[in-house]
C-alpha cells in the first residue's frame, strides 16, 4: 500500500532526494587550500632574508618568513612552523643582537625573541605599550619606541623586563645609535630627540620640520632624516629629506619632498653613498644630492607600494605592494639601477626585512 | 491506518537523512511555516507593493518576531534568514551581507526611506530592536530602480505599524537574559475613529560580560581554543527607543500620517586581543522623522511623503581621543498610481538632500569633514497584468541626477507567471548602482572625490513549486539562480604607511543559487512545520586594477560560499516550540583565499507559552542560542558567546 502511495507521488519524493543531493553536493564544494608547512631544516637559516609581514591590525595573523639566500627557497611563517604557535598581532619592525632576533609585535604589546640560527623562541618581553622599533645599545638594554606610551622603554636584555622610561612625548619611531647619542624620530613632534645612553636622558632636540619618522647613516657619518610634514595642520610643513651634522646636532641640508606627499621609508645602499625613500613611487638620490629628484626612481605604476628595504649582501632594493590589504604582499627585487630582477610573494602587509 | 503511519515513516526517514547530511548534530522535528516566499502582492509594509513582479521575498512575520522580542534585527536575520550578517559580537556592529555584496549593497529601509547614514552607507542592525518591528520582508535582488543606490544585493523593509490591527491595545513585555540583560518594551494603539495613534517605547540595557573560549580559529593552521572560560569586559551597554505613528483618514480620499523614531544607544567597546586598552565608547543617536498624505479616488493615487533623517555617533577612545560624525538625509518623495484592470502605472520622483559632518582624530591631528549632496531622480513602472493576473510582467526605469550630474539610466524588467496553481516562475533584470559614500568620497587625508559609482546588472530567475501530499502534508520550495556582475567595486587599498584610499578596483560577479523549502502537516492537534534555507554562493573579483592581483577569480573575504539552515516547529495548543540549526561554511579572510575562518554551527531553541483569560492575553517565551557552546567567531578574534538565554514575559489587552 505505501509502494502505491509512493509511487502516486514518484515524482514529489524524487525531486526531494534530488534537492538533498544537491545540498551534499554544495557542501562538499566549500573547499579550502590544503596546507603543506614546508618543513624547515635547520642548516637552512644560516643566511638570508628575513621578511617581516604586519597581518591585518588585530587579527593576529602577522607572520615571518625566511628566504634563504643560498637555495632561494622560501620559508613561509617560519615562526609558526618552529615553534607550533601564531607570532602575534603586526609585526612592526624587527633587529638583530648577538645570536637572538628580536620582533617587535606592535599590537600584541611585546616584542618576542628567536635565536638567530633555529629561530626557536627564547622568551618575550611584555608590559610595552605599542612597541615600534628596539634599538639594543648594549648588551645590557636596549630602547624601545611606541605609538602611544609617550616615552621611550628601557628594556633589559637578560631579564627582558621594562627597567625604565624615557619621557619623549609623541608618537616616537625609528632610532640610530651614534657614538653615545640615541637620536629617535617622533612622528608627531617637530623635532628629532637626542638621548643620552650613558645618563638615559634627553639631552638635545633638533628642529626638523614635522614628523620624523625614518632615519639612516651616510659613508661621511652625516645623519638623514626623512620626516612626513603636515599638510592639514594650521601650521603646514611639506614633506622634507634632511641632512644633519651629527657633531654639531645641526641641519646642514634640506631637500622638501612636496606638500602633502607621506613617505613612509628611508634606507641607504651598502656603501652608503645613496639613499632611496619611499612616497608612492621609489626616489633615489645620492648623497651629494640637494634637490628633489625629477622622477621617480622606480614609479609604482598603480601598484601600491607598502614597504622598502635594502639587502647588503645582494645590493639589491626589496619593495613590497600590499595589493589589497588583504592578500599575500608581492615583494619585488630591483638592482641598485632600479633595473627589476624577480618578485615572490610572502605575508599580508609586509613592510620590515632584516638581512643575515 | 497502517498505510498512513507508513508514510510519515517514509518521511520521516526522508528527512532523517536530509538532516544528517546537513548537520551531524541536528535532530530537528519539524518547523515553522512563518518564514515564508510570498507573491509580491501579498506583502505588507512595503513601499510600492503593486510594482515587484519578478522579485523574491522572504517575510518574516509576528510569530517569528515572537521569539526574538529581546533581540536585534540582527541576530533576528542572522537565525532566521538567508543574509550573512556580519557581527562583532553581542551589541556590537553588525551589517548585512546578500548574495556577496557588502552592507552598502544592503539597503534598509522603514516604509521606504533608507537608513543608512550617508556617512558609511551602513546601517548598525544592532541597534534595531526586534520588539517595534511587526514584520519584516526581504527582498532578494536589486530593487535599485524603486530605492536607488546602493540597493544591489537585496534590500530590508521594516514594517513598524500593524495596518490591520483595528481598535485599542496595549502590549508590554519585560525580559531578562544571560549576561545581565534587561528589557522592558510597551506598544499602545489607541484608535479613534479613522485614526490609529501608535506608540512604542523600549529600553534595554546589559553588562555584557559574555562568556567565550580565547581562541585562534584563523587557519590554515589548527585552531587554538583555550579550555579555560573567559568573560567579556567593557562591553556593557544600554539602548532606548521610542516610536510614535499617527496615521487617519481625512474624509474618503485623503490619508495623513506622522511618524517619529528616535533611537540613542550608549555602548562600551570591548577589547579581547588589542594593546594597549583603550576604553572605547560609541554613543549612537538616531532620529527618524516622516509625513505622509496620500490622496485615493477609483484608479488614480496621490501620495507624497517627506523624511527627515539625522544619524549621529560619538567615538571615544583614550589613545585617539574624541571623534565625532553626524549625517542628515532631508528626503520628499511624490508618488503618483494608477491601478487599472490589466495595466499598473507607477510615476515617482525623489528630491534628496544629505549632508555630512565629521571631527575627528586621526594620526595626531585633528580633522573636519563637511560634505553636502543633493540627489533628484524620477523613475516609474508600468506592470501589465495578462491571463487574469497570472502573467505580471513589469518595466521600471529611473533616471537620477547627482549634485546636476547625472547617473546612467536605471531599467528593469519584472515577470512573474503563476503557470500552474502549484507551479510559479519569477523572474527578474536589472541595473543597479551604489554612489560612493562621504567617507569614500571626503574622509580626512584618505577619501577619493574622483570614485565613480558601482555599477552592474543582475538576472536572476526563481521557480516556486507547491503542492500538497496526502494526509494534511504540504510542500513548498522555492529555488532561485542568480547572478551579478558589478564594476567599479570600491576598495579602499594602501596608498602610503597606515593610509589607505577607496578605489575602483574591482570587477566583481557574483552568482549563486538559494533554496527555500518547508513542509508542514498537522498531526492531530498539532502542527508541525520543516523547512530549510540553502545558500550557495560564489562571489568573485573578475578583473582588477591592482597589479597582479591574486584575488581574481578567488571568493571575496568574509562571504560564505554555503549558508545553510534547518527549522523545525511545533503548535500544540497554546504551547509554541521552535528549533533552528544554522550552518555557516567557510570565510576567507584574505582575498587570495590563502586564509580563512572555518566553518560553525549553532543550534537555538525557542518556546513560547500564551494563556489568555478574557481580554488579557499573557505570553512567555524562553529562547536557548548556542545550544551546544560552539566557540564561533564571525568576524576574525571578535568572540561570540557561549550557550545564553532569553526570557521574557508579555501582556496584551
Amino acid at each position: 500500500m505505501v509502494l502505491t502511495t509512493a509511487r502516486k507521488n514518484k515524482f514529489t519524493y524524487l525531486s526531494l532526494l534530488l534537492l538533498a543531493g544537491l545540498s551534499m553536493v554544495f557542501s562538499a564544494c566549500d573547499k579550502t587550500p590544503s596546507e603543506t608547512p614546508k618543513a624547515v631544516p635547520g642548516d637552512s637559516l644560516s643566511q638570508g632574508m628575513l621578511i617581516g609581514s604586519e597581518g591585518n591590525f588585530q587579527w593576529g595573523n602577522a607572520t615571518l618568513s625566511f628566504k634563504d639566500n643560498k637555495t632561494g627557497t622560501l620559508y613561509e611563517d617560519v615562526y609558526r612552523t618552529v615553534n607550533q604557535k601564531p607570532l602575534g598581532d603586526v609585526l612592526q619592525s624587527m633587529c638583530i643582537w648577538g645570536d637572538k632576533i628580536y620582533l617587535v609585535l606592535n599590537n600584541s604589546g611585546k616584542i618576542e625573541i628567536i635565536n638567530k640560527h633555529s629561530f626557536k623562541s627564547e622568551g618575550s618581553i611584555m608590559g610595552l605599550r605599542s612597541p615600534r622599533f628596539m634599538l639594543p645599545i648594549n648588551s645590557q638594554s636596549a630602547y624601545v619606541s611606541d605609538l602611544y606610551d609617550n616615552n621611550l622603554s628601557i628594556v633589559n636584555l637578560s631579564t627582558l623586563q621594562v627597567s625604565g622610561k624615557i619621557a619623549c612625548s609623541g608618537w616616537t619611531e625609528e632610532m640610530l645609535m651614534y657614538g653615545e647619542k640615541v637620536f629617535v624620530c617622533n612622528k608627531y613632534q617637530s623635532y628629532l630627540y637626542v638621548i643620552d645612553t650613558k645618563t638615559n636622558m634627553l639631552s638635545d632636540s633638533i628642529f626638523i620640520g614635522y614628523g620624523a619618522i625614518s632615519l639612516v647613516l651616510d659613508k661621511t657619518n652625516k645623519l638623514w632624516v626623512l620626516t612626513t610634514g603636515n599638510a592639514t595642520g594650521s601650521n603646514k610643513v611639506e614633506a622634507q629629506l634632511h641632512c644633519l651634522s651629527l657633531t654639531q646636532n645641526s641641519i646642514e641640508k634640506t631637500i622638501g619632498l612636496g606638500m602633502g606627499n607621506l613617505p613612509i621609508k628611508l634606507v641607504m645602499n651598502e656603501t652608503k653613498d645613496k639613499l632611496f625613500w619611499l612616497v608612492q613611487d621609489i626616489w633615489s638620490m645620492p648623497i651629494n644630492g640637494s634637490t628633489k629628484p625629477i622622477a621617480a626612481f622606480i614609479p609604482s605604476n598603480g601598484r601600491t607600494f607598502y614597504g622598502l628595504g635594502y639587502d647588503s649582501y645582494q645590493k639589491q632594493i626589496l619593495i613590497t605592494d600590499a595589493k589589497d590589504y588583504v592578500q599575500k604582499s608581492e615583494i619585488l627585487i630591483y638592482d641598485e639601477n632600479g633595473k627589476y630582477i624577480k618578485s615572490f610573494r610572502a605575508g599580508i602587509n609586509t613592510s620590515s626585512f632584516l638581512i643575515k | 491506518m497502517v498505510k498512513k503511519q507508513l508514510q510519515y515513516k517514509a518521511i520521516g526517514l526522508f528527512y532523517f537523512a536530509l538532516l544528517c547530511i546537513q548537520s551531524l548534530w541536528a535532530n530537528p522535528l519539524v518547523q515553522t511555516d512563518t518564514s515564508k516566499v510570498l507573491p509580491a502582492v501579498k506583502v505588507v509594509g512595503l513601499r510600492y507593493p503593486n510594482f515587484f513582479a519578478g522579485s523574491k521575498f522572504q517575510l518574516l512575520d509576528s510569530a517569528i518576531l515572537l521569539h526574538y522580542q529581546q533581540q536585534s534585527l540582527a541576530q533576528l536575520l542572522g537565525n532566521q534568514s538567508q543574509i550573512f550578517i556580519k557581527s562583532y559580537g553581542p551589541a556590537a556592529l553588525a551589517t548585512a551581507s546578500f548574495r556577496g555584496g557588502n552592507a552598502n549593497h544592503t539597503p534598509v529601509l522603514w516604509n521606504g526611506f533608507a537608513l543608512q547614514s550617508p556617512l558609511n552607507g551602513q546601517t548598525d542592525l544592532a541597534l534595531l530592536p526586534s520588539f517595534l518591528l511587526e514584520g519584516i520582508a526581504l527582498q532578494y535582488g536589486s530593487p535599485a530602480v524603486l530605492f536607488g543606490s546602493g540597493a544591489i544585493g537585496g534590500s530590508i523593509h521594516l514594517q513598524t505599524q500593524n495596518k490591520s490591527l483595528e481598535g485599542n491595545h496595549l502590549k508590554l513585555m519585560s525580559g531578562i537574559g544571560s549576561f545581565g540583560l534587561n528589557t522592558l518594551g510597551a506598544k499602545v494603539q489607541l484608535q479613534f475613529g479613522k485614526w490609529k495613534n501608535n506608540l512604542g517605547v523600549y529600553r534595554q540595557q546589559g553588562q555584557n560580560e559574555f562568556t567565550f573560549h580565547k581562541a585562534n580559529l584563523l587557519q590554515p593552521g589548527n585552531s587554538q581554543v583555550s579550555p579555560e572560560v573567559s568573560r567579556a569586559s567593557h562591553a556593557n551597554f544600554k539602548q532606548y527607543a521610542y516610536l510614535h505613528e499617527i496615521s487617519g483618514l481625512l474624509g474618503k480620499h485623503h490619508e495623513v500620517g506622522l511618524r517619529l523614531w528616535w533611537q540613542e544607544a550608549q555602548r562600551n567597546l570591548p577589547e579581547f586581543s588589542i594593546t594597549p586598552i583603550a576604553n572605547a565608547t560609541q554613543h549612537d543617536k538616531q532620529l527618524r522623522l516622516m509625513g505622509e498624505y496620500k490622496y485615493k479616488k477609483q484608479q488614480y493615487e496621490l501620495q507624497s511623503r517627506t523624511g527627515f533623517f539625522k544619524d549621529e555617533i560619538v567615538y571615544n577612545d583614550l589613545l585617539n581621543g574624541l571623534s565625532q560624525t553626524k549625517g542628515i538625509q532631508f528626503t520628499q518623495f511624490l508618488d503618483q498610481f494608477w491601478h487599472g484592470k490589466k495595466i499598473d502605472i507607477l510615476l515617482s520622483g525623489m528630491s534628496q538632500g544629505l549632508q555630512g559632518n565629521g571631527s575627528l582624530f586621526q594620526n595626531g591631528n585633528f580633522y573636519t569633514l563637511e560634505a553636502t549632496q543633493v540627489r533628484n531622480a524620477i523613475f516609474g513602472s508600468i506592470k501589465h497584468n495578462a491571463f487574469t493576473s497570472k502573467l505580471q510582467q513589469q518595466i521600471s526605469l529611473r533616471s537620477e541626477w547627482v549634485d546636476g550630474k547625472r547617473v546612467p539610466l536605471m531599467p528593469s524588467y519584472g515577470l512573474q507567471w503563476f503557470i500552474h496553481k502549484s507551479f510559479t516562475v519569477l523572474a527578474n533584470a536589472s541595473r543597479s548602482y551604489r554612489l560612493p559614500t562621504f567617507n569614500d568620497l571626503y574622509w580626512p587625508q584618505m577619501g577619493n572625490p574622483a570614485l565613480q559609482a558601482e555599477d552592474g546588472m543582475s538576472y536572476e530567475i526563481s521557480v516556486r513549486n507547491k503542492f500538497d501530499l496526502p494526509k494534511s502534508i504540504s510542500f513548498s520550495h522555492t529555488i532561485t539562480a542568480y547572478h551579478k556582475e558589478i564594476s567599479n567595486w570600491i576598495l579602499w587599498v594602501p596608498v602610503s604607511g597606515n593610509l589607505s584610499k577607496p578605489m575602483n578596483v574591482h570587477q566583481v560577479v557574483s552568482k549563486g543559487i538559494e533554496w527555500q523549502w518547508q513542509i508542514g502537516m498537522l498531526l492531530g492537534k498539532s502542527k508541525l512545520h520543516l523547512g530549510g534555507l540553502l545558500d550557495v554562493t560564489q562571489a568573485t573579483p573578475v578583473s582588477s586594477k591592482l597589479g597582479a592581483d591574486s584575488s581574481l577569480n578567488k571568493q571575496l573575504i568574509f562571504t560564505p560560499r554555503i549558508k545553510q539552515q534547518v527549522q523545525t516547529g511545533v503548535n500544540f495548543k497554546r504551547l509554541a516550540i521552535l528549533y533552528t540549526w544554522n550552518y555557516v561554511g567557510n570565510r576567507f579572510t584574505s582575498s587570495d583565499n590563502q586564509s580563512w575562518l572555518a566553518p560553525y554551527q549553532l543550534h537555538s531553541l525557542a518556546a513560547s507559552y500564551g494563556l489568555n483569560l478574557k481580554n488579557h492575553a499573557f505570553s512567555l517565551q524562553i529562547s536557548i542560542q548556542n545550544l551546544l557552546n560552539e566557540t564561533y567567531q564571525i568576524m576574525v578574534n571578535r568572540p561570540m558567546p557561549l550557550r545564553n538565554f532569553q526570557l521574557t514575559l508579555q501582556y496584551q489587552l
